[in-house]
């Protein structure tokens, strides 16, 4: 599904991103995970295009994507979700969905067409995952006014509405409660099962351990170890990485 | 003193204002409201269609190919601003176009076979149309505002569109909305050459209403701040809003005129009046009466 080649972003003299290369096969979840400062947020920012590899290559589908600008990718099926959360506040709920849909009529020359059963269909589409995520009862609220909790079900949610069938969460699990971390792991899965490829930065062991199949961990904008999360828990280097070197 | 409000041909001018920048806020709320970006340059797509509506008209061009002319003038402006600066972040928009305001207020002043410079042109006409002539200030008036609630339909039909949503997930988060597969650079350009093209439409009406256009302190910034004013006053982000802010800003505006002052004191104690109106909206209620909270303009 994805494939990652020598991926480097240097800013100035930091290299964010260190010849950096791995894979996500598809219909897996993928963790990703390393210290602070490893380069995961802007590994995932290179994936979806708001960024520019100071070189390497990313692999889509087997098409080169490198070079093409992030709305391109979106429409190519890489759907994501932001550390901060990253909804539209002013707007309302169900609309940070609908705008999302590939089927949204959103050119200028639909504005004076008759579009009224295709946005009536969208909005019940829109209103069928807002139950799958349980908030369908804040639908018709301004997203800026849902609780911490919602707005990042509803950004996984509107990520799911691009169609994407390659989503990244980042950090999906952060400042929430365990209920809610819960429903997210569900959600994720039943995706999952439905054939939608996963990639997740996050910082939860738990978490992340338990849901994915494969994780690759960065330390300083390289990958340091990719395997099984079993494999990943007993190497050397992760727990390096993380702990610090014992004094010899 | 309150006998002036049964003078018609006072209150038809003062209508004939009010549909004009009702027009011109509504454009300019495209902008600032919608996309989300400080945008200053307004008044450069007023003058450009105004001096090409009235160059036009005066050469004894149709009313409507007129003023379809300055609206398309302004439109190719807009496409002209847009292009460069549109992949800038808002606040450096906001100073490249300001700077268009004033490269478009200098050319004005400047290009004299053309303008006349700071004589400005006098005696425009008004039209007329299918051989109803539009010259007396009640015809006037119908006309302006048929133009004005034509225009207005147009862009609230925009506004509220899917196309329209697209604009708002710019203003609300443009990182998020490329990842949702939007071109947002296409929307921006779409928006400013509407946004310039409607301003352009609003320069005729405005052209023929005056019978006069230019001078040396004309389409600059006190007529940017007045339109900025009737935007975040009525509120930024809301369509209404812009109506409303038209209307309140006239009345502050004539207002004025009824205060025990001198007469000379009167044009500058209006502008400082919807200037000051403008910078205490800023602090204290940003949003305007009934607009939206734009993130980029408050940071």
């Amino acid at each position: 599904m994805l494939k990652v080649q020598n991926l480097h972003k240097q800013f100035g003299g930091v290299k964010a991103v260190n010849h950096c290369s791995f894979e996500v096969e598809e219909g897996s979840i993928t963790g990703l995970i390393g210290p602070n400062g490893a380069g995961k947020t802007t590994t995932f920012d290179l994936i979806s295009g708001l960024m520019k590899p100071t070189e390497g290559h990313i692999h889509i589908k087997g098409e080169d994507v490198t070079t093409w600008p992030a709305h391109k990718r979106a429409r190519a099926g890489i759907g994501r979700t932001f550390q901060a959360i990253r909804i539209f506040p002013e707007m309302k709920a169900i609309d940070n969905i609908i705008v999302a849909f590939p089927k949204h009529p959103d050119k200028l020359r639909d504005v004076f067409t008759p579009t009224r059963k295709k946005r009536e269909q969208l909005k019940v589409k829109a209103m069928k995952l807002l139950k799958d995520v349980g908030i369908a009862d804040k639908a018709h609220l301004n997203a800026g006014d849902l609780s911490y909790g919602q707005k990042k079900l509803l950004e996984i949610a509107r990520a799911v509405a691009t169609g994407a069938d390659f989503i990244m969460l980042d950090e999906p699990a952060a400042g929430i409660n365990l209920t809610l971390l819960n429903q997210i792991r569900d959600y994720i899965l039943k995706l999952n099962k439905e054939g939608k490829t996963f990639f997740i930065v996050e910082h939860n062991m738990q978490f992340i351990m338990d849901i994915s199949d494969k994780v690759v961990v960065m330390d300083q904008g390289k990958e340091i170890a990719i395997g099984k999360p079993e494999e990943i828990q007993n190497n050397p280097r992760v727990i390096e990485a993380y702990l610090g070197k014992k004094k010899e | 003193m309150f006998e002036i409000f049964t003078n018609t041909n006072y209150l038809l001018g003062f209508f004939n204002n009010v549909a004009f920048l009702i027009l011109l806020g509504l454009s300019l709320n495209i902008i600032m409201g919608y996309v989300g970006y400080l945008n200053l340059g307004h008044v450069g797509f007023w003058a450009i269609g105004s001096y090409t509506y009235t160059i036009l008209l005066m050469q004894g061009h149709d009313f409507f190919v007129c003023l379809f002319a300055g609206a398309i003038a302004a439109a190719i402006a807009g496409l002209i601003l847009g292009l460069p600066t549109l992949k800038l972040r808002s606040h450096y928009i906001g100073i490249a176009s300001l700077g268009f305001t004033y490269i478009v207020h200098s050319l004005s002043l400047n290009l004299t076979d053309i303008t006349r410079g700071p004589l400005g042109i006098p005696g425009i006409p008004r039209p007329t149309i299918f051989g109803i002539s539009f010259q007396p200030n009640h015809m006037y008036f119908l006309l302006s505002w048929a133009v004005t609630i034509v225009s207005g339909i147009i862009i609230y039909r925009l506004l509220h569109s899917p196309w329209g949503k697209i604009l708002e997930t710019i203003r609300e988060d443009q990182v998020a909305a490329k990842t949702l597969g939007k071109n947002i650079f296409l929307y921006k350009i779409q928006a400013f050459i509407i946004s310039a093209f409607f301003a352009g439409i609003a320069a005729g009406i405005y052209s023929s209403f005056y019978q006069y256009i230019g001078g040396t302190n004309s389409f600059f910034i006190p007529q940017l701040l007045l339109l900025l004013t009737i935007v975040m006053l009525g509120g930024a982000g809301s369509f209404w809003g812009s109506v409303v802010g038209a209307v309140i800003v006239w009345i502050m505006y004539e207002g004025v005129r009824f205060l025990p002052i001198e007469a000379g004191l009167v044009g500058p104690v209006q502008q400082a009046t919807y200037a000051s109106v403008l910078v205490l909206i800023m602090i204290f209620r940003p949003r305007g009466i009934m607009g939206k909270n734009v993130k980029i303009l408050q940071k």
